[in-house]
């Protein structure tokens, strides 16, 4: 691997650590493998139909968290015909899981479909899964097997592990794939810095996973999150916090670099508290064509689209329109659909924790054009599965255990969301109800 | 003199200051009542009189509240949200998921039109009792419209409620023939729009004339004829649009129906003027654009008619040193992405005194020129030797620069002009190519080299460091540009040993420099292009500006040492009246507007009347407006027309 950045920075890479992050003494729990213990980020496998789901064991209530794998096409057979999405619940779709650090994110898989990478906040790790697809069904391992009593390895740990040098790691791209090497950025939520890491899986030693970081701006809080623009060469952005007034006031900031530009690697920013007053810039989700970047803002709570304009390895960033969201949203996807008529249907889907809703939008209007309220509390993550027989959206509920499952395509064949059923059955509320 | 003070001045002096314009509202209002609502983030606000009749007539302000699925009613008079029967709560008019977008058709005042996007139904709501119902209840069981509407608006034709609405999707209109007693259904058409259009927004205009539809994707918005339903036609604004508005004022020439469309691709208002009947002129038509400093959010258009209670309002009551000649009955109000308010104008006047110029209103209208400096000159000459003898001397001229509907764009504050004497255009210096089949070959940035303002003339800069006999000796070749096809640059006189030396040495790095010319950068838009001596027979020779051009005209001691500088700092020639609703710590209300942060979403207006001042005071009219606000949570934020200080803009949340 050609060293990315300037030697000296090279020289201070910081070769993948120890870091399991578990402490092998704790004996409460062990974490259901049934069910996911306080869901947040999910992955599609891109060569199974199958959805990984991270369950983050966000109470502690259990030794460690765990990603569960569930198969789509139980679920699908399942909830084919339930004739009330209330109570139509699947409940054994999980069949594959390994114990995980607590804490962890959003994963991301190859696409050969062979390893997964999630970030962990707590114990800031960068953890990779093998992942198995021969059998037909998902096999997840990470060099170790399953201790005594266990129902499944523990992963997390060296040399499938890296710590990483910097505080709660959340999104991560990856920008190069290849048989030898995959290279990939990590946004920290409590850094300044971003870090790349480049995993050889050939490689067995401490040497699998090597890390350097690069530092975004004295002034940046944090990166909220990061999506690659699909391209000729790829364009990470980022959404961050920097400092305004002080550290708890906040301004929203965009900011996109080609990391595979190596020591020419240039962070460019765009202003967006200055064009919108957000004080802060949350979920990324890029459009189908790479025209657009939608924001999930806070302070205010609203959706951000702007229109890019590539120029060879740049971008020129434009505010294209800014609309009210549900309260605080929290993930963004896009998608397109073809709809009964024949006419391209695109659609901005945003999950808002605080109210309960999955909203689908116009991407160009911003208008909202679907609303699914109260079907799933805390929803946290959300995944376009387009590869089954209909297209069907799944989001993670944090606060009750449960996925989603939402129809996005109706009988009569128009693009509009719908409540199908569950992955779960939902832990009921707190008992005073609120 | 705090702003505080001054602005107690100018309410207690206001009288007199306008007698002269008849009734002025603005000089009459205690504005610092508060009062408390029950809403959520407001998706779109209507204003409605459903009958003339009591004293006062009742004014109430409809919200859509789509995060709570409910509709609220505020009582523009007692200030407060209409109660529920039992007088404990809010009344809450139950809606769909997505109920965000609200309509009144001119001419009825008794129906309000709620569209739910979610649902993809359109409802109609009562706003005063009748024999079938309470006020505030809905009229029959609602219409199905296409999937995935964006908008409604509605105008009453004979005895029939005639509802637009706008369907994204397939691009098209969809009308609905509604019985406004009952309901029902009474007829349905679709109105098609050119090929790919994707409807954004509708407004029909206060005559019921027309409806305006917005364009989120073609640079046109198109004009329906609303009493047959029909397309008449597309209108370049320039860009894609989203948000419009329509009301009643005098662009210069007349009283009639105009709308404003935002762009939402770049800061800009596009007005349009629509039927007048009696005037001799293209029905519909572009009155001009104006530039903003911020992108627009929403927007609102008075009527400037009378009334039998109050004239239209002038804006703006005056800050100090507001021009008297920028008071105008034709006046728009633009609420930005990030919570700006400010004003425009329809009437703006050309140099040559004609009226119809759209733009903001300019509380300072310097014309065009220099920054002032308070050390250094500017211009500013800066050039390697201290030879000022060989300084160009930059030649500005004022110019009307509005084009054909009047273009008005403004000096951005700060804006600086870099003229650089053999300069190089953007992305041609330091690249990286190699020489073949006679051509010096660019390696591709994502562009063709041809794309870079490269042309015949230019030179080319190549380092060749080599001991070889056939390279220069000097280490560098120089050569005129004979042509650029893709990335292949061909020179003009390159011998046979240059081509071995490029031959046997490359790659090498190549750089394109202007000859005896100027690249000129804005500290705004970057790379403007090139700028040739007023004496040189090549063109350019002018570069021209919002409202002014500028040339260069040789020294007598000869040209400049290349890469010397002509710098100037311009002055902005607008500056706005400015209202920032998102403004911290400005209100009475020590949490300011914006703990959170605010969405503006939409923003209505009409006659309103307020208790009197003394209890047996009758009430008074005034004309207000009600801007609807999302965000961490809903507020409805309300001011006279004209309002321009913040202290006087109410605002209260759920």
């Amino acid at each position: 691997m050609r060293c990315l950045l300037s030697p000296l920075v090279c020289t201070l890479a910081l070769v993948g650590c120890a870091g399991s992050g578990i402490d092998p003494a704790n004996t409460g729990s062990d974490v259901p493998l049934d069910q996911p213990s306080f869901p947040t980020g999910m992955a599609l496998h891109t060569t199974e139909r199958a959805l990984v789901v991270v369950s983050s064991n966000y109470d502690l209530r259990y030794n460690t968290g765990a990603l569960l794998v569930a198969d789509l096409d139980k679920v699908a057979a399942m909830l084919a015909d339930a004739p009330d999405p209330d109570i139509a619940v699947v409940d054994d779709a999980y069949d594959s899981a390994v114990l995980f650090p607590s804490f962890g994110n959003r994963p991301v898989i190859t696409d050969d479909g062979g390893h997964m990478l999630t970030a962990i906040r707590e114990d800031n790790l960068l953890a990779e899964v093998l992942i198995d697809a021969a059998g037909g069904s998902l096999d997840l391992s990470c060099g170790v097997d399953a201790e005594p009593g266990q129902a499944a390895p523990l992963c997390g740990q060296t040399p499938y592990a890296a710590a990483l040098p910097g505080n709660d790691p959340f999104d991560l791209v990856l920008y190069e794939q290849t048989p030898t090497l995959i290279s990939g950025v990590a946004a920290l939520l409590r850094s300044p810095d971003l870090v790349f890491f480049f995993l050889r899986p050939e490689r067995t030693g401490d040497d699998r996973i090597r890390l350097f970081r690069k530092t975004v701006g004295d002034d940046i809080i944090g990166t909220r999150a990061a999506v690659g623009l699909p391209g000729d060469r790829p364009l990470v952005l980022a959404s961050a916090d920097r400092i305004r007034l002080s550290s708890t006031r906040t301004a929203a900031l965009i900011y996109w670099f080609d990391p595979a530009a190596g020591d020419d690697t240039v962070i460019r920013r765009f202003d967006l508290y200055a064009e919108t007053g957000a004080e802060s810039a949350r979920a990324l989700a890029a459009s189908p064509d790479g025209d657009a970047l939608f924001v999930l803002t806070r302070a205010p709570d609203a959706v951000v689209r702007l229109d890019l304009v590539r120029d060879g390895n740049d971008l020129d960033i434009s505010l294209g329109g800014v609309g009210p969201s549900c309260r605080e949203p929290i993930a963004a996807r896009t998608i397109r659909q073809t709809n009964a008529r024949g006419e391209v249907v695109d659609r901005l889907l945003v999950t808002c924790f605080s109210s309960d809703t999955v909203m689908a939008l116009d991407p160009y209007t911003l208008s909202v054009t679907d609303q699914v309220a109260d079907f799933g509390r805390g929803p946290y993550d959300i995944v376009v599965d387009d590869a089954g027989p209909t297209p069907v959206v799944y989001v993670s509920n944090f606060l009750d255990n449960s996925v989603s499952v939402l129809d996005l395509v109706d009988d009569e064949g128009e693009v509009r969301l719908a409540p199908k059923g569950r992955i779960g059955l939902p832990a009921p509320p707190p008992e005073d109800g609120r | 003199m705090t702003r505080r003070t001054r602005t107690r001045l100018f309410f207690a002096l206001c009288p007199l200051l306008f007698g002269g314009m008849g009734q002025v509202p603005f000089c009459q209002q205690n504005q610092n009542d508060s009062f408390r609502g029950d809403i959520d983030r407001v998706g779109d606000v209507v204003v409605v009189r459903p009958v003339d009749i009591g004293v006062p007539p009742p004014v109430y302000v409809v919200t859509a509240n789509p995060e709570i699925r409910q509709l609220r009613i505020y009582d523009a008079y007692n200030r407060t949200f209409v109660k529920s029967p039992n007088g404990f709560f809010p009344l809450a008019v139950q809606t769909g998921p997505m109920t965000t977008q609200l309509a009144v058709a001119p001419g009825d005042q008794t129906r309000v039109v709620t569209l739910d996007s979610h649902d993809d139904t359109v409802h109609l709501l009562r706003t005063t009792g009748d024999s079938r119902g309470d006020a505030f209840t809905y009229v029959g069981a609602g219409v199905r419209t296409g999937r995935a509407p964006s908008d409604v608006t509605a105008v009453l034709v004979d005895e029939t409620l005639r509802v637009f609405v706008a369907v994204p999707d397939p691009g098209h209109v969809e009308v609905f023939d509604l019985d406004p007693r009952d309901g029902a259904l009474l007829a349905d058409a679709v109105v098609e729009l050119p090929t790919g259009a994707h409807p954004a927004r509708l407004a029909v205009d206060p005559t019921g004339d027309a409806v305006v539809v917005t364009d989120a994707l073609l640079d046109t918005v198109h004009v329906i004829r609303a009493q047959d339903s029909t397309y008449d036609r597309s209108l370049d604004v320039g860009g894609p649009t989203v948000e419009v508005a329509t009301g009643l004022v005098d662009p210069g020439d007349g009283l009639g129906p105009v709308a404003i469309v935002l762009r939402r691709d770049e800061p800009r208002a596009v007005a349009l003027r629509l039927l007048r009947p009696t005037y001799r002129e293209d029905a519909y038509a572009v009155l001009g654009s104006a530039q903003l400093f911020e992108y627009g959010a929403a927007v609102y258009i008075p009527d400037a008619a009378d009334t039998a209670e109050t004239d239209p309002t002038v804006c703006c009551p005056p800050s100090v040193g507001f021009p008297d000649e920028e008071a105008t009955k034709a006046w728009a109000l633009v609420l930005s992405e990030n919570g700006h308010g400010q004003y425009l104008r329809f009437d703006g006047e050309r140099p040559d005194g004609r009226r119809g110029v759209f733009r903001l209103i300019d509380t300072f209208p310097p014309g065009p020129g220099y920054a002032q400096r308070d050390g250094g000159a500017n211009p500013a000459f800066l050039t390697s030797s201290d030879d000022t003898a060989r300084a160009p001397t930059l030649i500005q001229r004022e110019r009307d620069t509005l084009g054909e509907p009047p273009r008005f764009d403004f000096v951005e504050p700060g804006l600086t002009l870099t003229f650089t004497y053999g300069g190089s255009p953007p992305r041609t210096r330091g690249r990286t190519a190699s020489y073949s089949m006679g051509a010096i070959v660019i390696d591709n940035d994502g562009r063709p080299f041809e794309q870079r303002d490269v042309l015949p003339g230019d030179l080319l800069f190549i380092p060749v460091a080599s001991d070889d006999d056939r390279c220069p000796a000097d280490g560098f070749l120089q050569k005129p540009i004979a042509d650029v096809v893709g990335d292949d640059v061909t020179l003009v006189g390159l011998t046979p040993d240059e081509q071995a030396c490029l031959q046997l040495y490359g790659p090498f790095t190549a750089s394109v420099f202007v000859d005896d010319a100027f690249t000129v950068t804005s500290s705004e838009a970057g790379y403007l292009g090139r700028l040739h001596f007023d004496d040189d027979d090549r063109e350019p020779r002018v570069l021209v500006q919002p409202h002014m051009d500028f040339s260069l005209q040789r020294a007598a001691g000869g040209p400049p040492d290349l890469g010397s500088q002509v710098v100037a700092e311009l002055a902005s020639n607008v500056q706005p009246i400015d209202v920032f609703f998102a403004q911290e710590q400005t209100l009475t209300n020590l949490d300011g507007f914006d703990r959170e942060g605010l969405v503006l979403t939409a923003a209505a207006g009409a006659e309103v009347f307020l208790p009197g001042v003394n209890d047996n005071d009758p009430p008074r009219p005034v004309r207000r407006v009600f801007i609807g606000v999302s965000g961490a949570t809903g507020r409805l934020i309300e001011l006279n027309e004209t309002e321009t200080v913040l202290e006087f803009v109410n605002a209260d949340d759920r």
